[in-house]
C-alpha cells in the first residue's frame, strides 16, 4: 500500500531513543550506582520512560496509515516485551521488600525463580529487534513509500538474532550446570569433588592426611596433585607427604607398614586408603580416589552421635539371659551403631533410674521407652532434657 | 546441502591452489614444532601428561591465529575481487554461502591441526599418554579453531577488505579471550556471564588435561552458531543496503 | 516477460533511481543507455535480485522478484561490469561450479558447460586457467557463466568494456548469436554497440528514464533533421551555392578528406537525399559516396541528457 511522502515522515524514531535511554537508566540505577535514593530514582525515571513510550507508540499505531500499521504494531509488540521484562525484573528485585516489606520469593519461590529466569530473555526479545526495525525505517526515510516487506524482514531478522542468543545462552547454561564430563587422561585421577571440598572447608577439628609414596612414584605425584587441590582450603587440614622408607617411625605411629598408603587421622580416629605403586595397576584406584577420600572424611568428621538407651523393664538386656533368649541385645545394637559412626562408647550411671549410654560426644537421636508415669519433676526430666539439648529427636 | 558442499569444495580447492594456504600450513607446523621443542621437550623432568598439556596450550595460540588468517579471505576477498556477485545472483540461500565457506575453512583448519599429531606421538616413545588424552586435546583444538573460524567468518562478512576482516575478527577474539578480567570489577550475575564467555580461560584448559566437559563443547558450539548466524544476517543485510 | 513499476532505490539520501517504469517482452534485445552514474548498474542489480529496491515492483514471468527472489535467480543470468572470475580455476572447472550454483542438476552439468562453451567460443579453452586468459576471453567466460544454466533473461552490464576493436566485433557477434534464444538486456555507454545489437533502447539519466523506444522513434521524437554525408571528387563553389539555395537545406559543412576528396555534411529538414543529389549533379559535382549520418544516436543521446540536465526531466514514452 503506497503512502505519500508526507505520511512517511510521521514515523517517530525518537520514541525508540527514549525507550533505549530508559532501559539504560534502569541498568545504571540497578547495576552501577550503589543502592540508595539515586539508584531508585534512576530506575524510576527509566521505567517511566519505557512505559510511557510504550503507551505512546500504541496510540500512534492506532492512528497509523494502513500501509504503515504493520511496522508500528511490531514496535508496540517489542516495546511491550521490553516493558514486561522490566516489570518482571522489578517484581524479583528488592523493590517489593522496600515498599511492602515482603518479597515474591517468600510467598511463591517457584514463580520467583521462573520470573528471574525469563526476564532476561524477554528483555533481549524486546530490545534487539527494535534496533533492526528502526534501521529499516531509517533506510526508507526518503522513500516515497514504506516497504512493509522490508520492515517485516528486519523485524524477523532482529527476532532471529534475539532467539539465537537466548537459545545459545540457555544451552551453555544447561551444559554448565550438568557438570557432565569424561576424564580421558592416563591416570584419570579425579580432582577433589565439591562434596569433599565442602567437608574439608567445614572442618572444626584438626585433620591430618599423610601420604606414603616414594618421591619418584608417578602414582605418588598423582596423589600429590589431588592433595594439592585440598591444601589451604581449611586451617584445620594438614597434609604430609612422606616416604615410608625414610620415615618408618611416622608410619608406625599411623599404623602404616609401607608405601602406597594414604592415612587420614582425626584425633584417635584413623582411616587408610591403599594404592598400588605400579601406575598401570593404580589407574583404576586413582579414578576412585575422590570417592574413597570422601567417604572416609564423611566417616571421621561426622559428629559422633549420642544415643540414649533406657533399661526399661527388662525388654532389652545387655546379654541374653539364657539359651532360649532370642531378643537383640543392647550390646549387639551398641556394636552395630559403633560400626556405623562411633568414635567411642561411654556408659554413665543413671541418675534418674535410667541407664544411659553415650555413643560419641554429641547426640544424633535418642531411643527411649515411654513410661506410663513420666516423672513430672524437673529433675526427673533431666535425662530427657539432656536428650533434647543434644539430640535432634526423641523416638518414643 | 549440495549447494553447501559445492561452495565448500570450491573454496577448499582454492586454499590448495593458492600460495596463502600452503604458507599458513607451513607456518603453523613450523611454529608448533619450534615451541614444542623449546618448551615441551626442552624442560627437564616433566610428566608425560604435562608435556602433552603444554603442547595443547601453545597449539591453541597458533590454531586461533591461523583460523583468523584462513577466515579473512572467505567473504572479504570475494567482495574485493567482485566474485561475490556470482553467488549472490545465483539461487543460493545466504546460509548456504556462509556454511559452505565456513565448512571449507574448517576442513582446511582441521587438516592443518591434525597434521601436528606427530609431535605428541613423539611423547609415546618414552612417556605414558592415553589416546583419550590425545583425543581430548585435539577435540579442544578443533573446537577452539572452529569457533575462531566462525568469528572470522563473521568478520569477513562485515568487512570490505581482507585486512579489515582480519582486524575485526582479531578484535572480537581478543575480547573473548580477555573478558574474564572483567570479573574483578563486576558483580553477580554479570561476573558469571563474562567468565562464562571467556574463550580460553574457562573452557579450554580441561581439554588439555584430558577431560572433556559437555558444557565446554556446548559453549564452543553455541559461540560458533551465534557467529555464523550473525554472518548470515550480515550477508542478507547487503541486499537491503 | 519483465514488468517494472515505480522502481526506486535510495543509497542514504541519494536517489540512484526514481520511479522507473518499463516492460520487456520475451525475446527482445533491449539496450540500456546512460552516462556513468545514471543508475544503470543499480537497476540491473535489482533485476538480478542482488539488491532490493527501496520501493517499486519487479515481476518476471509473473513472479514477484521481491517476495520470491530465489525463483527469479534461476531464470536470470547476470554478467556484471567486472566478470566474477576465479583466476585459479580452469575455464571448465569454473563453468562447472557456476552451473552447479545456478541450479543445474549434476547429471546435466557437463552438457550445460559444453553448450555454454560452444556458444561463447570457449571449447578450445576448456582446460586453460582463467587467470591466464586475455581480456576478451575473460569477457566470454563471463558471458558463459551467465548463460550456462540456460536462463530466459540475460543481463549484460557493459559486455564490451575494455575490449579492443576485434574483440568488440567478436562480442557483438556473440550477442547477436544469442538473439532468439534468450531475452537480452544490455547496458552500455558505447552507443555504436547498442545501435547495432539492440531492438529497443531505454535511456536513463540521473535515475530516471528519459526516453524509451527504437532508435528511429527516438530520432523522430527529437525532430526531423537528417544529416547526409556526401563525398565529392573535388570541391566546387557552384555546388555549395546550389545546395545552400535549396530551401530544405539547413546547413552545409565542408570537410576536406584525403586523396583530394571533399566531404559535405548536409543537414536537411526531413530526408531529402534525392533532392540534394540532384542539385549536386546539376551543379556539375562528381559524387563519390552518399550516406546517412552515423552519429545519429550519439546526437540523440546528447540531446536527451542535455535536456535532462536543463531541468526537463519528463519521461517520454514512445511505442
Amino acid at each position: 500500500m503506497a503512502i505519500t511522502s508526507t505520511e512517511a515522515k510521521q514515523h517517530r524514531a525518537d520514541l525508540s531513543i527514549v525507550y533505549g535511554t530508559g532501559m539504560f537508566l534502569v541498568f545504571v540505577g540497578q547495576r552501577i550506582v550503589s543502592s540508595g535514593k539515586l539508584a531508585w530514582a534512576l530506575t524510576a525515571l527509566g521505567c517511566l520512560g519505557v512505559f510511557s513510550v510504550t503507551v505512546l507508540r500504541w496510540l500512534l499505531a492506532r492512528k497509523a496509515p494502513k500501509g504503515d500499521r504493520t511496522g508500528q504494531r511490531a514496535l508496540v509488540m517489542l516495546y511491550g516485551f521490553g516493558s514486561a521484562s522490566l516489570l518482571a525484573y522489578l517484581l524479583t528485585s528488592d523493590l517489593l521488600l522496600l515498599t511492602i516489606g515482603t518479597s515474591l520469593d517468600r510467598h511463591a519461590p517457584a514463580v520467583n525463580s521462573a520470573i528471574r529466569t525469563s526476564w532476561p530473555a524477554l528483555w533481549v526479545v524486546g530490545t534487539l529487534p527494535v534496533a533492526s526495525v528502526e534501521l529499516a525505517y531509517r533506510s526508507m526515510r526518503r522513500a516515497p513509500v514504506f516497504d512493509q516487506g522490508r520492515l517485516i524482514t528486519s523485524l524477523m531478522s532482529g527476532l532471529g538474532v534475539a532467539f539465537a542468543l537466548i537459545f545459545a545462552s540457555a544451552s551453555v547454561y544447561a551444559g554448565r550446570i550438568s557438570e557432565l564430563s569424561f576424564d580421558l587422561s592416563y591416570f584419570r585421577t579425579a580432582k577433589p569433588g565439591e562434596s569433599t571440598s565442602k567437608i574439608v572447608k567445614s572442618l572444626n577439628q584438626p585433620l591430618t592426611i599423610t601420604t606414603f609414596f616414594p618421591p619418584t612414584s608417578e602414582v605418588g605425584q598423582e596423589v600429590a596433585s589431588y592433595m594439592g587441590a585440598l591444601q589451604g582450603t581449611s586451617p584445620f587440614l594438614k597434609i604430609e607427604q612422606l616416604d615410608h622408607g625414610l620415615d618408618p617411625g611416622r608410619g608406625r605411629e599411623l599404623g602404616v607398614t609401607g608405601n602406597g598408603v594414604i592415612a587420614l587421622t582425626r584425633g584417635t580416629l584413623r582411616r587408610q586408603v591403599a594404592l598400588p605403586l605400579e601406575p598401570e595397576r593404580a589407574r583404576v584406584e586413582l579414578r576412585k580416589l575422590d570417592d574413597s577420600v570422601n567417604s572416609i572424611l564423611l566417616n571421621i568428621t561426622r559428629p559422633a552421635r549420642r544415643i540414649y538407651f533406657t533399661k526399661g523393664h527388662g525388654e532389652r538386656v545387655f546379654k541374653p539371659i539364657d539359651d532360649t533368649d532370642r531378643r537383640s541385645t543392647i550390646s549387639y545394637i551398641k556394636q552395630r551403631l559403633t560400626d556405623q559412626s562411633a568414635s567411642f562408647l561411654l556408659t554413665v550411671s543413671n541418675r534418674w533410674g535410667w541407664q544411659i549410654h553415650h555413643v560419641g560426644s554429641q547426640c544424633a537421636y535418642a531411643v527411649s521407652r515411654r513410661h506410663s508415669a513420666w516423672p513430672r519433676h524437673h529433675q526427673s526430666c533431666g535425662a530427657l532434657l539432656d536428650v533434647g539439648r543434644y539430640g535432634r529427636r526423641v523416638c518414643g | 546441502m549440495s549447494n553447501v558442499l559445492t561452495i565448500a569444495g570450491r573454496d577448499l580447492g582454492a586454499y590448495f591452489r593458492t600460495l596463502s594456504g600452503y604458507v599458513i600450513f607451513a607456518l603453523v607446523l613450523m611454529i608448533d614444532g619450534l615451541l614444542f621443542n623449546a618448551f615441551a621437550l626442552g624442560e627437564p623432568d616433566r610428566r608425560s601428561s604435562e608435556v602433552l598439556a603444554k603442547f595443547f596450550y601453545f597449539s591453541s595460540g597458533t590454531t586461533m591465529i591461523a583460523s583468523i588468517m584462513l577466515s579473512m579471505r572467505l567473504l572479504a576477498e570475494e567482495k574485493q575481487t567482485g566474485t561475490l556477485v556470482l553467488l549472490t545472483s545465483s539461487p543460493l540461500r545466504d546460509r548456504d554461502i556462509i556454511l559452505g565457506k565456513y565448512l571449507s575453512g574448517f576442513a582446511f583448519m582441521s587438516l592443518m591441526t591434525l597434521s601436528t599429531v606427530y609431535m605428541p606421538l613423539l611423547i609415546l616413545v618414552h612417556g605414558k599418554i592415553s589416546w583419550g588424552h590425545l583425543f581430548s586435546g585435539y577435540l579442544g583444538l578443533l573446537l577452539l579453531g572452529g569457533t575462531t573460524l566462525a568469528i572470522g567468518t563473521l568478520g569477513s562478512a562485515l568487512a570490505r577488505t581482507q585486512v579489515l576482516a582480519a582486524i575485526i575478527s582479531g578484535v572480537m577474539v581478543v575480547l573473548l579471550l580477555t573478558c574474564w578480567l572483567l570479573t574483578r570489577v563486576t558483580d553477580y550475575p554479570i561476573n558469571e556471564i563474562v567468565l562464562e564467555l571467556a574463550l580460553y580461560q574457562r573452557h579450554f584448559t580441561s581439554f588439555t588435561l584430558g577431560i572433556v566437559r559437555v558444557g565446554d563443547v556446548l559453549y564452543y558450539g553455541m559461540v560458533s552458531y551465534v557467529a555464523l548466524f550473525l554472518a548470515i544476517r550480515s550477508l542478507e543485510a547487503r541486499r537491503w543496503q | 516477460m519483465i514488468e517494472v513499476r515505480g522502481l526506486t532505490k535510495y543509497y542514504g539520501d541519494h536517489a540512484a533511481i526514481r520511479q522507473l517504469d518499463f516492460d520487456i517482452a520475451q525475446g527482445e534485445v533491449i539496450g540500456f543507455l546512460g552516462l556513468n552514474g545514471a543508475g544503470k548498474t543499480t537497476t540491473l542489480k535489482i533485476l538480478s535480485c542482488i539488491l532490493l529496491p527501496t520501493a517499486g515492483t519487479v515481476i518476471v514471468d509473473g513472479v514477484d522478484a521481491l517476495s520470491n527472489p530465489h525463483e527469479i535467480r534461476k531464470r536470470i543470468g547476470f554478467l556484471p561490469d567486472t566478470p566474477p572470475l576465479y583466476n585459479e580455476m580452469t575455464v571448465g572447472e569454473y563453468l562447472t561450479f557456476a552451473a552447479r550454483v545456478r541450479g543445474v542438476a549434476r547429471k546435466q552439468t557437463a552438457s550445460a558447460v559444453a553448450a555454454a562453451e560452444e556458444k561463447t567460443g570457449l571449447t578450445h579453452k576448456h582446460r586453460e586457467l582463467v587467470g591466464r586468459l586475455s581480456h576478451g576471453y575473460r569477457q566470454r567466460v563471463g558471458v558463459a557463466q551467465a548463460l550456462v544454466h540456460n536462463p530466459s533473461l540475460l543481463i549484460l552490464d557493459e559486455p564490451t568494456s575494455g575490449l579492443d576493436p576485434l574483440q568488440i566485433v567478436e562480442m557483438r557477434n556473440l550477442i547477436k548469436g544469442l538473439r532468439g534464444q534468450h531475452t537480452l538486456l544490455i547496458s552500455s555507454h558505447i552507443l555504436a554497440e547498442i545501435s547495432q545489437t539492440c531492438d529497443r533502447l531505454l535511456v536513463i539519466q540521473a535515475g530516471e528514464i528519459v526516453r524509451q523506444g527504437t532508435e528511429e522513434q527516438l530520432a523522430s521524437s527529437m525532430g526531423t533533421r537528417v544529416e547526409v554525408e556526401i563525398d565529392l571528387e573535388a570541391e566546387s563553389p557552384a555546388v555549395l551555392e546550389k545546395l545552400r539555395a535549396l530551401p530544405q537545406v539547413c546547413s552545409v559543412v565542408v570537410d576536406p578528406q584525403q586523396n583530394n576528396l571533399v566531404r559535405l555534411v548536409v543537414t536537411t529538414e526531413g530526408d531529402h537525399r534525392p533532392t540534394v543529389v540532384s542539385a549536386i549533379v546539376a551543379a556539375g559535382g562528381r559524387i563519390m559516396r552518399v550516406e546517412r549520418g552515423r552519429a545519429r544516436l550519439e546526437r540523440i543521446f546528447l540531446e536527451l541528457t542535455k535536456k535532462k540536465e536543463g531541468g526537463d526531466g519528463k519521461e517520454g514514452q514512445l511505442s
